[in-house]
């Protein structure tokens, strides 16, 4: 039996006389004798509670917190010995490695996945023949398996903030195309970190992007037929992509006209030019058939290489100068690829893209209502980063997550500070925290009843507008407030209560993940060392308070958690009572608003 | 902006003298208030007093000139040049004919159930109508200095104002919401919304206080265990009940339980009358709208045992932003359309309620009626439906417009000038709901520019009231 631990400090009397501001934890060890119960160590971490650790800050509660905290904003979710390790390095260190550190890519592992998975169903007598792949359901194992196991933390976190703000989705007709969404996705892991410029580019050229907003094949002007350019990408590039609907400052305040009335970026004209330059788009490369090999423009998607960007057929490309937003001109004479490349350039170097840019990902990742100084100082390393380079997107994450409004204790306590998790990144944040058993670390979760119980999953919004929109506004306080907080668009009567029970399912009763592969074992949370720690329910709260609730437990769950707690005795629920207990606490936690509320 | 106008519920009720009913007995006495408004509601006309307005977003921007079409002679001529490879030919066409006389039209071939109620009178269609701030020529939309919709071509922002009826702004409260606002308190039951939503948040039903109640097509959703007699279920119960009665300063935090809170208030309450209602005769279809049409049909069922004598209901089919592939993917959809007003329609009469119900569709936008190769994309201008025994169907309201290109309504490539507001529309449906006229321009501030709030006629007459 684990005892509760504590310590016994001894400042030696003989101190050398020196005073100096201290505290512990700041490493001032010399001379100082630490003596504990046993040599505590706590689960899953590779610090114990020696008296050089308690000494040296290692063995401290209140800096995990904080790096847990610093975690719920920078990461999908992170486990002990991730936190541990932050806690070495430090914040910045950190965000400076994670910039070096190798990309998980989605497709290969998908592919990967694949062949697993149908070997397993070869095994479990099946023909391979009538095994269907790649499904959605591949997509999602293949994220899961990464983002339960990668060590590009930071650069997993921002993709999907970037799915979220370039939406494709499987809810349209790439609902089964996840070979061509996960290629997708991987352009946007692959410039998380790197230039926003070569991301629209990327973006733009590539065929899901092409199929999702229809300037896939999308031919010129036909006047005798009565045909115009698709002006679906043209005009979300601008509205959802890059500069908005109206002309920002660089804080992300409105400009007002004479009349107080904000002035909009773009009108019906800029729209039907921008769609004269994304014409002419049609398939890269196909897909090795039996039928058709050679690419064509106007050729279906089916046999569509995904893999390839879309390539230029001049024939179908209009002509022409194109006069586009900020009096930006794309010149006659180039050739497609030279006027798209014209056009993102146009639109990237629109004053509008940092602040649009930095107030999205902030509220992905920190608040919803940044103030705008906070925008400001992320706008300005996003338009420079120091070393004359626009569209820095590691620098532009690095501002948002060292920023005092992000870091500062003070702004916790601010109140419109925080936001609502997302329901999807509440379930990431506990799965990758806590102890789970997963037969050969497998990780293949399809997802699909958390899609159905909180509309959420990646790649799976219902429409280019997100799951949610920046600027929605909750009734109540919020809205009286004249505030936003996207998340409340989805959460409503049926929405909140399906969360719930999604967190009934992981603590009381089935599993945390599963796949849709005959005979691959579900993935369960392990409570066993929750249990060991439920005989003093003090100890269990004070435990899942720093492991989910960054140690900012309000003192109404606290109390709620000991009632509850206390009325789970052998004598009322049998000999598992302990098991009751840690299942109980995990999910009074994760159903609370401490938990769905990061400040 | 101008100020809000505050609207007591006395002016919604409008033709009933309640000068001796107060805020204090509105407050203090439910009982009272339940008598009050048995009283108030008296006058109606209908056979049972209730009454339901049924909102069917077609979100993406449902391609309207596909689906009521001119069928012959110049009309015709003008949509077979103007939508090339996109149109459809007349002898494919449903074929109806509008009372009115203003020709022969077709509706798509996919919708047999919708030319069947618009010739037996169950269904009306609305043409060419639009979010507007205030009649527009297409002169007066080039100048640049007309108010127009904000965001005018853009699905959120479109979506957005078919919902809010407030196109010169971006709105945080929609008309049905502002209508709950007003006439919540007539319902006896005060615990479940009377704005129902199969599609969860949405901000045609939010208003000032009032929010939408979401369910799904199996009705409401209960918090698994709460509520159960076994031992951990009791613990959690309370525990539930303890946080979500809480207060809270943070203002996400308090935003994120009420909503739980609510929830738990009506759930069990409203799955327990749901079961009650024994199975319809009429089979609906299967399938996503079909079936949210049966859950509303079962909530209007329950009425009586939820205590409810006015509700919205929204639900969202969306999908329609073909800007591609549109011959098909359009033709599927709007065959699932018709079915589910069909089914609804027979399940509706079935209860005896027709006349009390009215189903209307809305969407962002029509398209261009050119095409883009295979597809179209955002316009303006476009047709919608209205399904109910109170309905005058069997016609075309609001003037069906040329389709030939380059007329004075087409801006560019086939994108058609409304020439009926959206409020024209929506507002008719207010008034039917119990909306005292004076209190139309709290809930459309622009209607007046489009009619004269006091009149003795209809907006558009495709209502009876």
């Amino acid at each position: 039996m684990r005892q509760l631990f504590f310590f016994l400090l001894t400042f030696p009397l003989a101190l050398k006389a020196q005073f100096y501001e201290d505290y512990i934890g700041a490493g001032h060890a010399e001379g100082v004798t630490v003596t504990s119960s046993d040599e505590f160590q706590l689960f899953g971490q590779s610090f114990t509670a020696s008296g050089a650790n308690t000494i040296n800050g290692q063995g401290m509660d209140a800096r995990f917190m904080e790096v847990v905290r610093f975690m719920n904003q920078a990461s999908l979710g992170a486990d002990q010995s991730i936190i541990q390790e932050v806690m070495g390095m430090g914040f910045e260190a950190w965000l400076d490695a994670q910039a070096d550190t190798e990309p998980s890519f989605l497709h290969p592992r998908m592919i990967s996945i694949i062949d697993e998975a149908i070997a397993n169903y070869i095994a479990q007598g099946g023909d391979p023949e009538n095994y269907f792949s790649p499904g959605p359901w591949h997509f999602q194992y293949a994220w899961w398996q990464i983002n339960m196991t990668n060590e590009d933390l930071l650069r997993q976190r921002v993709a999907y903030a970037l799915s979220q703000i370039l939406v494709t989705s499987y809810n349209s007709n790439l609902s089964d195309r996840a070979d061509g969404i996960a290629y997708y996705y991987d352009v946007l892991v692959e410039h998380a970190l790197g230039n926003y410029q070569d991301l629209l580019m990327d973006v733009s050229l590539h065929p899901a992007m092409g199929l999702y907003l229809s300037h896939f094949n999308n031919p010129r002007n036909n006047d005798a037929l009565n045909i115009h350019p698709d002006e679906n990408y043209a005009r979300e590039v601008m509205q959802l992509f890059s500069i908005g609907l109206y002309e920002l400052n660089l804080d992300g305040t409105q400009v007002l006209d004479g009349t107080g009335n904000p002035i909009p970026t773009y009108g019906l004209d800029e729209v039907k030019e921008l769609a004269e330059v994304f014409t002419g788009l049609g398939p890269g490369a196909m897909v090795p058939n039996p039928f058709d090999n050679t690419p064509n423009f106007g050729d279906g998607f089916y046999f569509t290489d995904f893999g390839v960007p879309m390539a230029m057929y001049e024939a179908w490309h209009e002509p022409g100068q194109k006069n586009l937003v900020n009096e930006g001109i794309v010149p006659a004479g180039q050739t497609g690829i030279e006027d798209i490349e014209d056009a993102i350039e146009i639109l990237f170097t629109h004053p509008n893209v940092g602040p649009f840019i930095a107030t999205r990902l902030i509220q992905h990742m920190v608040k919803s209502n940044p103030t705008p100084a906070y925008v400001q100082r992320v706008a300005e390393i996003f338009n420079d980063n120091g070393n004359g380079v626009r569209g820095d997107l590691h620098a532009t994450v690095k501002a948002i997550l060292l920023d005092d409004e992000a870091r500062d204790c003070e702004w916790i306590s601010e109140p419109f500070h925080g936001k609502l998790t997302e329901p999807f990144c509440r379930y990431t944040q506990f799965s990758r925290m806590s102890d789970v058993l997963a037969e050969e670390e497998r990780y293949w979760n399809a997802g699909y009843a958390f899609l159905e119980s909180t509309e959420q999953a990646p790649m799976n919004s219902k429409s280019v507008f997100n799951f949610f929109q920046p600027t929605y506004q909750p009734n109540g306080p919020i809205a009286d407030a004249g505030l936003v907080a996207p998340e409340f668009q989805i959460h409503n009567s049926l929405s909140s209560i399906a969360y719930m029970n999604e967190v009934n399912d992981w603590t009381f009763w089935w599993a945390l993940m599963y796949s849709w592969e005959e005979a691959i074992e579900p993935v369960f949370v392990d409570i066993s060392d929750l249990e060991d720690l439920a005989r003093s329910p003090e100890v269990l709260i004070n435990e899942l308070d720093k492991l989910y609730l960054r140690g900012q437990m309000s003192d109404g769950l606290r109390e709620i958690l000991r009632t509850s707690l206390d009325g789970l005795q052998g004598s009322t629920v049998g000999p598992t009572y302990l098991s009751y207990r840690a299942r109980m606490a995990q999910y009074l936690v994760l159903i609370s608003p401490d938990y769905a509320v990061l400040r | 902006m101008k100020e809000k106008k505050t609207v007591s519920r006395r002016q919604f009720l409008g033709q009933t003298s309640c000068a001796a009913i107060g805020y204090t007995t509105l407050f203090s006495s439910l009982l009272n208030l339940k008598a009050f408004e048995a009283a108030a509601m008296d006058n109606s006309s209908l056979p049972d007093d209730y009454k339901a307005l049924v909102c069917v977003l077609l979100s993406g921007g449902n391609d309207s000139y596909n689906m009521l079409m001119p069928r012959t002679g110049d009309p015709y001529a003008e949509y077979l040049t103007t939508r090339s490879n996109l149109a459809i030919p007349s002898t494919a066409m449903l074929p109806i004919v509008p009372s009115s006389a203003i020709g022969d039209f077709g509706v798509h071939p996919s919708m047999p159930e919708v030319q069947s109620l618009f010739n037996s009178g169950r269904l009306a269609f609305i043409s060419n109508v639009g979010t507007m701030v205030q009649p527009t020529t297409k002169p007066q939309f080039n100048s640049g200095i007309h108010p127009l919709p904000l965001g005018l071509f853009s699905h959120s922002d479109q979506i957005q104002q078919w919902q809010t009826g407030r196109p010169h702004e971006r709105s945080a409260t929609g008309w049905g919401g502002r209508i709950a606002d007003l006439i919540t308190s007539m319902n006896e039951n005060q615990n479940i919304a009377m704005n129902i939503s199969l599609s969860g948040t949405n901000v045609f039903q939010r208003g000032a206080s009032s929010i939408e109640y979401a369910i799904n097509s199996e009705g409401s959703l209960g918090i698994n265990g709460y509520g159960e007699g076994w031992v951990p279920d009791l613990i959690r119960t309370q525990a539930i009940d303890n946080m979500l009665d809480a207060n809270y300063v943070d203002i996400y935090k308090s935003t994120y339980v009420n909503t739980i809170r609510q929830s738990r208030d009506s759930g069990i309450e409203f799955q327990a009358a749901i079961d009650s209602i024994p199975e319809f005769q009429h089979e609906f279809s299967e399938g996503y709208l079909s079936q949210s049409f049966k859950m509303i049909a079962k909530t209007i069922a329950a009425r009586e045992t939820l205590g409810f004598t006015r509700q919205i209901f929204f639900v969202n089919y969306g999908g329609w932003d073909h800007h591609d592939e549109l011959l098909n993917n359009q033709a599927a959809m709007l065959e699932v359309l018709s079915r589910a007003f069909g089914d609804f329609n027979a399940v509706l009469d079935e209860m005896n309620m027709a006349e009390n119900v009215t189903t209307f569709s809305i969407s962002d936008f029509a398209r261009t009626l050119t095409s883009n190769g295979n597809g179209t994309d955002h316009a303006w201008g476009g047709n919608a439906m209205v399904m109910g025994g109170s309905v005058n169907g069997g016609d075309i309201f609001g003037a069906y417009p040329s389709l030939a290109v380059g007329t004075e309504l087409d801006l560019a490539d086939g994108t058609l000038l409304p020439t009926t507001s959206a409020d024209e529309y929506l507002a008719e449906m207010a008034l039917w709901f119990g909306v005292s006229p004076t209190d139309t321009d709290m809930i459309f501030p622009n209607l007046a520019n489009f009619y004269d709030t006091a009149s003795s006629q209809l907006p558009l007459g495709f209502l009876n009231l």
